[in-house]
């Protein structure tokens, strides 16, 4: 034992009545027996507020907190944690809600690591009232642009800043803004992004509800760099709070003459619409949105013409994201240089990423670009609930790819995430553990493609389809020898021919996973079995005879009646009522029932 | 509106909502983000809006979401020194605690912060 310890324990009313007199009284006895006296204090404390799971003790000098610590836990505490220096991990606040682990008091390291600048006033103003977002320096930039910098320098700013495209592709922004400007033509059009469609994705949703005013005012000064009057915001109608305050944010800054004419008493014009999009997924593709915009069905049409050339009405017409927008006036504000100071040599700045899967903190996180994965999942996401193991990270939704565990430690960029298979995509990051199938995933989200691709061009209509068929027909366990061997030529036709981004990355799911889990294809394919027990046509649940106490507790939960048996008689499931669900897994003490 | 009085603006809302110097003051805002409003923000916000027209030098406003959307409902106080302390997994009763010890009292709830920040 390295440096002397403090234990703090508890004495307010209810933890005494939940015997913590006793248990400091335990502690010296132990502690004493050790001949650790005088390197170990037990000291009594009044309430710390936490009566609920009383009684309650910390440890110093890690300030490891202790819950519901009993008379017997007493001899393992100074045993394992004073003197073997490990934490006690049983005896640990676990969130009722989470079932996330809190070691300290107030661990929850979530804020910590972040650096919100696109998310800086996201839950802290009042998004209904442009007057807290000017308390926050609101249209400021907007303000110093008009009188102060040309087009020019403002495209140059954007230009340094090193700010790349947030929706997926990462294209350079200043480069997009200064090709618009160049594009011949009187007549333009700023088009804000926000037909989020990822499943699990709400990145954009999170900041047009908490700081509309940011995009409006990025689209301003967007309008006023490339020579546009006219901004509209392409959002889909399901994301209804969003809409709402969008709606509200446009009328106020109307009302306050920071949208419309003569703007900052300049000649600038520039006004913004709303065009509420009905959902489907290939709209968030650039030229699918243009022309939903002009009234027509959804489709993609090929590029070049880009939309910076022709766009919107056939004019000229700048498409940023959300994301990329709500960076732009902190950028003008405190300059390219500052912007650049985070990130590393190729993606500067932050991402948003909205974690969702098995993960202690579910949410929205805004980190600097080149943090590492590990550090997302456990510093910051709180690590994988239960105890799991990590299995893999899924990035990009459906036009991206898993991250296997032992690629954990890869830096978050752009550049790191294609070459590992996957994309940076929007900013989806859904984290899977073992207990997840990676057929089952990538099924899941080629059954999105397949039902979002709008038909137009045949390797994505009819491919997509194609592969989940395949797909179907391993997780049902009539996979053929030859399916994964076909799964990726088709995967890779489809590809190169696709007339758009949304079947350009269909097969990505489909691919990587391929890549880093071929065995677990294999498993279904050759030895029938999904190894994560995910498909249930193949998996089997069974009773180890050996282990069996026969008590019954397993046959008591069973939903399907599939479990015979009786006292003292080893208990049997019956595979053909069994419905896979697991419960009897869960409920046996003795670990006795398996996949 | 020019720069000048768009700074002016500013600062006239910043003293009279964010700056305050009473140390009575407190600005609450509750998330009101989608994930908030279906954990239950609204009657949270409800809440609040009565302490605050019951009592002096008290401002609520709802906000959006702060990304840690596993403990919505999440409400921050900020006093007028400039300390932020946010809450999260908030009910009404629980509101009304923090309503009574925090904001007329003077004493944060040490139980349910989820987080503490300087601004």
């Amino acid at each position: 034992m390295a440096q002397s310890s403090h234990i703090l324990i508890c004495r307010g009313t209810a933890c005494v009545s939940s015997e913590s007199r006793e248990v400091q009284n335990e502690l010296e006895t132990q502690i004493k027996r050790r001949g650790l006296e005088d390197q170990v204090r037990v000291v009594h404390t009044g309430c710390f507020g936490f009566c609920a799971r009383g009684p309650v003790m910390v440890v110093l000098p890690q300030g490891t907190l202790y819950c519901e610590v009993r008379v017997e836990d007493a001899g393992e505490i100074v045993e394992r944690h004073i003197l073997g220096g490990e934490i006690v991990e049983r005896l640990l606040y676990r969130d009722p809600k989470t079932e996330r682990i809190a070691e300290k008091m107030k661990d929850i390291d979530f804020f910590g690591k972040q650096v919100r600048i696109a998310l800086r006033n996201c839950g802290r103003i009042n998004p209904d009232d442009i007057d807290e977002y000017i308390a926050m320096d609101g249209y400021k930039a907007l303000g110093t642009v008009l009188t102060q910098h040309t087009p020019e320098e403002v495209i140059n700013i954007i230009k340094k800043s090193g700010l790349r495209g947030r929706g997926g592709g990462g294209f350079p922004t200043g480069l997009k803004w200064e090709l618009t400007r160049k594009s011949p033509g009187d007549v333009k059009y700023v088009i804000c992004n926000a037909d989020e469609g990822d499943p699990g994705a709400f990145m954009d949703r999170s900041i047009l509800e908490g700081d509309p005013h940011s995009v409006l005012e990025a689209m301003a000064i967007a309008g006023y760099a490339i020579g546009a009057g006219q901004g509209f915001i392409y959002v889909r109608a399901e994301y209804a709070i969003a809409v709402d305050r969008l709606t509200t944010a446009i009328k106020q800054a109307r009302e306050k003459g920071l949208l419309g004419n003569r703007l900052f008493e300049t000649g600038f014009e520039f006004d913004i619409d709303l065009r509420l999009g009905a959902g489907a997924f290939v709209c968030g593709e650039e030229t699918a949105l243009i022309t939903s915009i002009e009234g027509n069905r959804g489709e993609p049409r090929p590029r070049p013409p880009f939309p910076a050339q022709a766009g919107l009405w056939g004019r000229p017409t700048l498409i940023n994201n959300v994301e990329t927008l709500a960076n732009v006036p902190v950028i003008i504000l405190k300059g390219p240089e500052w912007f650049a100071g985070f990130g590393t040599e190729k993606s500067k700045g932050t991402k948003v990423f909205s974690i969702a899967g098995k993960i202690g903190n579910t949410g929205l996180i805004e980190v600097p670009m080149g943090i590492t994965l590990k550090q997302i999942i456990y510093d910051i996401g709180g690590g994988i609930p239960e105890g799991k193991e990590f299995k893999a990270a899924q990035t990009g939704g459906p036009s991206g790819g898993c991250i296997p565990s032992d690629l954990i430690d890869i830096s978050i960029e752009y550049d790191t995430l294609l070459e590992a298979g996957s994309m940076m995509g929007s900013g989806g990051l859904i984290i899977l553990d073992e207990n997840d199938c990676m057929v089952d995933i990538s099924k899941f989200y080629l059954e999105f493609t397949c039902d979002e691709s709008c038909g137009k061009c045949t390797p994505c209509r009819v491919g997509t389809k194609r592969m989940l068929e395949i797909l179907e027909r391993i997780t049902e366990g009539k996979g053929r020898a030859e399916d994964l061997d076909v799964l990726r030529e088709l995967g890779h036709g489809i590809k190169e021919t696709s007339l758009c981004g949304l079947g350009q990355s269909a097969p990505n799911p489909v691919l990587s996973t391929l890549r880093y889990f071929e065995d677990e294809y294999k498993a279904h394919v050759i030895d029938k079995v999904c190894p994560a027990g995910v498909c249930k046509k193949l998996s089997r649940i069974r009773i180890i005879p050996e282990e069996c106490k026969a008590c019954g507790a397993c046959a008591r939960v069973c939903p399907a009646g599939a479990i015979k048996g009786k006292p003292r008689e080893i208990h049997e499931i019956d595979p053909e009522k069994c419905i896979k669900c697991g419960e009897c897994i869960e409920k046996c003490c003795f670990k006795a029932i398996k996949r | 509106m020019t720069l000048q009085e768009l700074d002016q603006l500013k600062h006239e809302i910043l003293s009279e909502r964010f700056t305050g110097q009473d140390e009575k003051c407190y600005r609450v805002t509750v998330g009101m983000g989608t994930c908030g409003i279906k954990a239950g923000a609204a009657r949270i916000l409800e809440e609040l809006k009565n302490t605050a027209a019951a009592n002096d030098g008290i401002m609520v406003a709802p906000a959006g979401c702060l990304g840690l959307c596993s403990f919505e409902p999440i409400i921050e106080i900020r006093s007028a020194g400039g300390q932020v302390y946010t809450y999260g997994s908030m009910t009404p009763e629980k509101v009304r605690k923090i309503a009574a010890e925090h904001i007329l009292g003077g004493r944060p709830v040490e139980e349910w912060i989820i987080a503490t920040r300087e601004v």
